[in-house]
């Protein structure tokens, strides 16, 4: 097992590094000049952003520039925002909490909810219920999710005024202790739903695919042949066998979560990474932007890892191919 | 047919239907088999032939959605199970009728221990027993040692498998244990081990065995009684000394002289010419008429109830040539 976990991390090391200094090669690809964008279109004095550029180090040259920026990076200094007037880290582990509180709820209610489903309808494959799930999750595989999000809106903020429209806290009060944290669940509901969905139906998918091929194992028969109960043999044989493919979903999705909310973040204005992520583009933000890519590259490998490790724990085979005492 | 006891699997002119991409395959037609208490009933065919769908049925295994019974019974035990829901047959399943399957590997969960997987019959069956005995009792049983019971499948040879699957059947206490194609997958060593053992255990629990092979030699060694299928019909039965030796359909006759590898004037190995036929296009009359070197008119019409194959010993025949005294072919020269 140990030897398992330290092959995955020790492949993980030089796809960071390559991600780095490939996102950092693409951006300076990227039409735009952030000094530009610092001083605005106003006529300014000669020199002057010559001046600024020179303090940012944006006059040296491109390779200079990725050394400095691996330097800084080895001693955690992923540079200063322009736009934000404040260091990347810092500013960026901030938004993460933010995108975190949103996403984790969502991807751990879809996956639950995606294998109960699945569980349910595969056993009666093609009944009307498997054909509901089934068309169900495809819609909520296909609807947009900022379509979603902006008819949430129209319909509980706008209409029926149940829930808020946009934003993490209310701006109007300053509340504090359980009352804040009411707050932000009550802010969560929208945007929280719009992003489970989806995710039921990207789980659901999958779950449904591979609770059906489990079940055709002939292991099942001899689960049945014993004179198990059909709901048994699905909840001890058959689900333990189908997880593994709706693993790999789930960790695929976690790893992308840091910025796959752009939309929803955006439809909600909720203070996110996403959030973060669009801002920056608009701002030429260029640090701001290499520690999103950076932050999303680790957490992508290490979700992978995460991913990998789960398949030992559900996959007595892939344990043993590392050798018996690993 | 009246329910007779002792008969702990009955199966009485049995027709099941598969449905197969909009058209209907013919598993078993009229297929009879009965299976008395603590007898060991061999059942040999080829391919195809109906065995795992015979095997099958009587567990209530067959797929719902695609399979049918047409027409026919199951008795289990004395009880009529042909049509019995799902819920129904879970009550039959392991007790008093315990399979094991072909291919070890496949038919053992991946990723559960054995240990578990031959606790789930003890605690479905006797859950008065105390559970990590009886697994041990078990083991010892199939003659696999304890550390077995912590170990994956695939960390186990064929053979362990095999065997750590027949405990899971023991693990039922079953009256009846199907064993479809046991040896199949293993080597011939391991074949030869794991029939001795199937043998032992039979004895020694007193349990009946239907044990289904398309080796003629493995049934024989170890059943009293042999029924031969061909194409979804039972076609002959009888003492296993009976059938072997004197052979009475001309299907049988070619069967055993391609398993004993005689070689033909020609110095070829002896075959049945033709092919086996198409299930979902089968005429009527008997199946075999087709490869059948002396079939007689009436062959094409039906298939007879049943003759005696007059061999001396209780042996019967589904066959016209059987019907008239004074035989009409040669057994020994035929193929």
């Amino acid at each position: 097992m140990r030897a398992y976990l330290l092959a995955r991390l020790g492949w993980a090391v030089p796809i960071v590094i390559a991600i780095l200094i490939i996102n950092f090669l693409i951006i300076h690809l990227v039409p735009g000049d952030p000094i530009q964008a610092l001083v605005g279109d106003f006529p300014t004095p000669p020199g002057y952003a010559e001046q600024i550029r020179k303090e940012y180090g944006l006059d040296q040259p491109l390779l200079t520039q990725l050394w400095l920026y691996l330097v800084n990076l080895a001693g955690g200094n992923l540079g200063f925002s322009f736009a934000n007037r404040q260091p990347v880290l810092p500013l960026i582990l901030d938004r993460a909490r933010f995108t975190l509180l949103l996403m984790l709820p969502a991807l751990t209610c879809a996956a639950v909810l995606g294998v109960v489903l699945a569980l349910a309808a595969a056993p009666r494959a093609g009944s009307l219920y498997d054909s509901s799930v089934t068309a169900i999750s495809l819609i909520g595989f296909s609807v947009p999710i900022f379509w979603l999000g902006q008819i949430l809106i129209i319909a509980f903020a706008i209409k029926l005024r149940w829930l808020p429209a946009q934003g993490m806290i209310s701006l109007r009060e300053t509340l504090t202790g359980w009352a804040a944290v009411a707050d932000v669940l009550w802010h969560l509901v929208l945007p929280g739903f719009s992003v489970t969905i989806y995710y039921i139906a990207v789980v659901a998918r999958v779950a449904r695919a591979s609770v059906l091929d489990a079940l055709s194992q002939d292991f099942v028969l001899t689960a049945k042949a014993k004179g198990l109960s059909g709901r048994y043999v699905l909840w001890r044989h058959v689900l333990p066998n189908a997880l593994i493919p709706v693993a790999t979903v789930i960790g695929y999705n976690f790893g992308y979560s840091l910025t796959g909310a752009i939309l929803v973040e955006t439809v909600f204005a909720w203070p996110g990474i996403g959030n973060l992520f669009i801002a920056s583009i608009g701002n030429r933000d260029y640090p701001v932007l290499q520690g999103i890519f950076l932050l999303t590259a680790v957490a992508v490998v290490l979700a992978n890892v995460v991913t990998d490790m789960l398949y030992a724990v559900l996959d007595p085979r892939v344990r043993g191919s590392y050798g018996k005492n690993a | 047919m009246a329910v007779q006891p002792g008969n702990i699997l009955e199966i009485d002119a049995l027709s099941v239907t598969y449905r197969v991409r909009g058209k209907t395959v013919r598993a078993m037609n009229a297929a009879s088999l009965t299976v008395r208490d603590g007898e060991a009933v061999g059942l040999v065919g080829e391919s195809g032939s109906g065995k795992s769908t015979l095997a099958r049925v009587s567990l209530g295994l067959i797929p719902r959605k695609i399979a049918r019974i047409e027409s026919g019974r199951i008795l289990i035990a004395g009880r009529d199970a042909t049509r019995f829901s799902e819920t129904e047959w879970e009550s039959l399943r392991g007790d008093p009728v315990a399979m094991v399957f072909q291919d070890p590997l496949t038919y053992l969960n991946p990723v559960m221990r054995v240990g578990p997987q031959i606790a789930e019959s003890v605690r479905r069956h006797t859950p008065e027993l105390p559970l990590d005995q009886r697994v041990e009792e078990l083991l010892e049983l199939v003659k696999l040692p304890s550390v077995v019971t912590r170990a994956y499948p695939h960390e186990l040879s064929g053979g362990m498998r095999q065997r750590a699957l027949l405990a899971v059947a023991l693990g039922c206490r079953p009256r009846l244990l199907i064993a479809d194609e046991p040896t199949t997958a293993l080597d011939v060593t391991t074949q030869a081990e794991i029939l001795a053992l199937l043998k032992d255990l039979r004895r020694r629990l007193g349990m009946a065995m239907l044990l289904i092979s398309h080796d003629l030699g493995i049934v024989a060694s170890a059943c009293e009684r042999i029924y031969v299928m061909y194409a979804g019909h039972t076609i002959e039965w009888g003492g296993a000394g009976a059938v072997f030796q004197t052979p009475a359909h001309p299907y049988t006759v070619g069967l055993l002289r391609a398993a004993h590898a005689v070689r033909n004037a020609e110095g070829r190995f002896a075959t049945i010419a033709g092919d086996p036929p198409n299930l979902a296009e089968l005429p009527p009359g008997c199946p075999f008429v087709p490869r059948c070197s002396h079939a007689l008119a009436e062959c094409s019409r039906d298939m007879p109830e049943r003759f005696d194959a007059r061999s001396g010993d209780p042996h019967s025949v589904r066959c016209w040539l059987y019907e008239k005294p004074g035989l009409g072919f040669d057994r020994a020269g035929t193929g």
